[in-house]
């Protein structure tokens, strides 16, 4: 109800609808481009948004957010190279399609898929979210401890790659997030003497210097595609009956996919289209005819990786834990404007909550109406070459960081952190859970000390409150699995040393 | 034998990380798990971050992998037009620090030609210019000492 009284006539003002077509419109953008990722387009956006109001700001934010989801597809069909990594797995049947002709139904479909998708996020936020943010209102210290640590563990150890080194990336942040004067006890950490980090830096120096820097660096030379995908006309997207039909079930199951595993930390929009479309190979009676251009393989991940977008803002915005980097950006987005995300946030700021959900309606509207009989003009930009891009990406970085605080000292902490996400690029570190644990660190320790107060120092004391118990042995299960599936290959590969020490 | 440098390579600096962290945690005084002082989370921090990253480094060394392939042209380049941009901007103004950024960091592509790279140059900085410093009003001049 609060949807229509509060969100829509939030939603609806001149300025959030334009901020929200500006979102959706530079999200489309950058999406169709391989080599910007949401994030860092989320991340380059973030000093803007410091200028505007906080509704405004996560409005515009979101817009780029998911809009990205809708023009990644286009290069993965177009083109074989995935807008962004969510949108991987669409490449297997949308570039087939292209190759047979049909570039025009598959980017049909994966635009309806993703409002679709979309729909249904933004349904379950509006039913789930205020029953959550009632129940989280009993929450304490320990509860957030508890919770935020789960978050933790769960984003290094359910995540892309390899799991213990994306737990070691969750403790970087985590220590990265310990630079500064600590609130309770007045005591300088890691500040190295610089009165610039006596309050830490903005997550955004650590997001463009990890992500923006290291992506530019490792795309340069790497990206080249000028190619021709041929015209696109709007007759030419219709797609067959018998298509319709067959997208019908992948996009339900896709959709239940995206809303599981979206709201989850760690998961989000990548993993979920990767479940989506193993989920569509197994449920299908001919499974060997995916990768030869099914619209069920494209449907089903398509519809599940915006599921997955919309619905990760359930708990970013009701317990104030973000499942994912970006959604950790878009707390330090609403931590600027001196808004603390949490279970009080419906009530306290309910032009902020329901307004944010209105707007995911008028933007995937605008989308719908962006990829469908705009397509012709996210083809064109594919010719952009990346050799024009990538310099206005640095520029973009450098002057927008700068006038965060207007201080060279953060380009050059940038510049620190590009180097850094260089070399863990080299060495295989996937960046984003730091990130999360960048934003979580010191919420984390707060909550810690403030529970350890209550229980007098007994750690036991802990597990008498039912819901700290159950995250805290849903993070030792974790824990627990991280282990139990690392064993088999080091126990494989123990048994292979010892052999060959044996025979030689 | 075959190593897997990436992992032992990251692994080590966990290590080393958490050594660092752990160490400083004491000077930072521990206090008492009732009563904790600035020390006493970055202290399990530190241990947890030697714990993991010695698990990486030890398994690294019984897998095969590969040494990481390094882009050391693009990576001098990029990086010298963004150290470029932080030494320029407020002793120069914001139009040579952006052409010092996209100056230099433009050469690390093969394809680019002069030409290109001074229209790049000249509409990067231009637009800043107008967006930042006269619409946004950051506190910075076009060129120092002009305008």
């Amino acid at each position: 109800m609060e949807l229509f009284t509060i969100g829509f006539p939030t939603a609806l003002s001149w300025t959030n609808v334009f901020y929200c077509f500006v979102g959706v419109f530079l999200g489309t953008f950058v999406g169709v481009l391989p080599g910007i990722s949401g994030l860092t387009a989320v991340a380059l956006l973030l000093p803007i948004s410091y200028h505007l109001e906080p509704t405004t700001a996560i409005i515009l934010l979101g817009g780029l957010y998911y809009g990205a989801e809708y023009g990644g597809s286009t290069a993965s069909i177009l083109l074989n190279l995935p807008g962004t990594a969510s949108n991987a797995v669409t490449c297997l049947d949308g570039y087939p399609m292209t190759q047979q002709g049909r570039a025009g139904p598959a980017l049909f479909i994966t635009s309806i898929a993703s409002f679709f998708g979309a729909a249904v996020g933004t349904v379950l936020m509006v039913l789930l979210a205020p029953p959550l943010a009632r129940f989280a209102l009993s929450f304490q210290s320990s509860e957030y401890f508890a919770a935020m640590l789960f978050g933790l563990v769960a984003a290094g150890t359910i995540g892309q790659g390899r799991r213990i080194k994306s737990v070691a990336m969750v403790i970087l942040g985590l220590s990265f997030g310990m630079i500064g004067i600590d609130t309770n006890t007045g005591v300088f950490r890691f500040t190295f003497g610089a009165p610039n980090l006596y309050d830490g830096f903005p997550i955004i120096v650590l997001a463009m210097g990890m992500f923006g820097i290291s992506e530019v660096i490792a795309s340069v030379n790497r990206l080249k595609y000028v190619t021709n995908p041929g015209e696109i006309t709007v007759r030419s997207l219709l797609p067959t009956r018998e298509d319709m039909r067959r997208i019908v079930k992948p996009m339900l199951r896709g959709a239940a996919v995206g809303s599981f595993f979206g709201p989850l930390p760690g998961t989000g929009p990548t993993i979920s289209s990767f479940m989506a479309y193993a989920l569509e190979k197994r449920v299908h009676k001919t499974p060997s005819k995916f990768g030869t251009g099914m619209v069920e393989g494209i449907a089903s991940p398509e519809t599940a990786n915006n599921a997955a977008v919309q619905t990760s803002f359930i708990p970013t915005l009701t317990l104030g834990i973000p499942g994912s980097a970006t959604m950790a950006i878009m707390l330090g987005a609403l931590l600027v404007h001196g808004i603390q995300p949490g279970p009080r946030l419906i009530t306290e700021q309910p032009q902020l909550f329901w307004g944010v959900i209105a707007s995911f309606w008028i933007g995937n509207v605008f989308l719908l109406f962006l990829n469908i009989p705009f397509i012709g003009l996210w083809v064109r930009i594919l010719h952009v070459p990346y050799r024009f891009l990538y310099p206005s990406i640095l520029c973009l970085i450098c002057i927008g960081v700068y006038s965060v605080n207007n201080s060279s000292f953060d380009v050059g902490l940038v510049i620190l952190f590009g180097v850094l996400g260089y070399l863990l690029k080299l060495l295989e570190f996937e960046p984003a859970p730091m990130l999360i644990g960048f934003i979580l660190g010191p919420m984390m320790e707060q909550n810690f000390r403030r529970a350890m107060v209550l229980t007098q120092g007994e750690y036991m004391e802990l597990l008498t409150r039912p819901v700290t118990a159950i995250f805290l042995f849903g993070t030792l299960a974790l824990l627990t699995w991280m282990v139990i599936s690392g064993l088999p290959s080091v126990m494989r590969k123990l048994t292979k040393t010892n052999k060959k020490s044996e025979s030689s | 034998m075959v190593r897997n440098w990436k992992d032992v390579i990251g692994g080590a600096l966990l290590v080393s990380l958490g050594i660092y962290v752990a160490i400083a945690a004491f000077g930072f005084g521990l206090g008492t798990a009732s009563r904790m002082g600035a020390g006493y989370y970055p202290l399990m921090l530190g241990t947890t971050a030697i714990l993991v990253g010695l698990v990486i480094a030890v398994n690294g060394l019984r897998e095969p992998g590969e040494m990481p392939r390094i882009e050391v042209y693009t990576f001098l380049l990029v990086i010298g037009g963004l150290i470029a941009f932080v030494l320029l901007v407020e002793r120069a103004g914001i139009l040579p620090a952006i052409w010092g950024l996209v100056g230099l960091s433009a050469l690390a592509d093969r394809d680019i030609t002069v030409f290109e790279i001074i229209c790049l140059a000249l509409a990067a900085s231009i637009t800043a210019w107008v967006l930042f410093v006269i619409v946004l009003q950051l506190p910075l001049s076009g060129i120092e000492g002009l305008f």
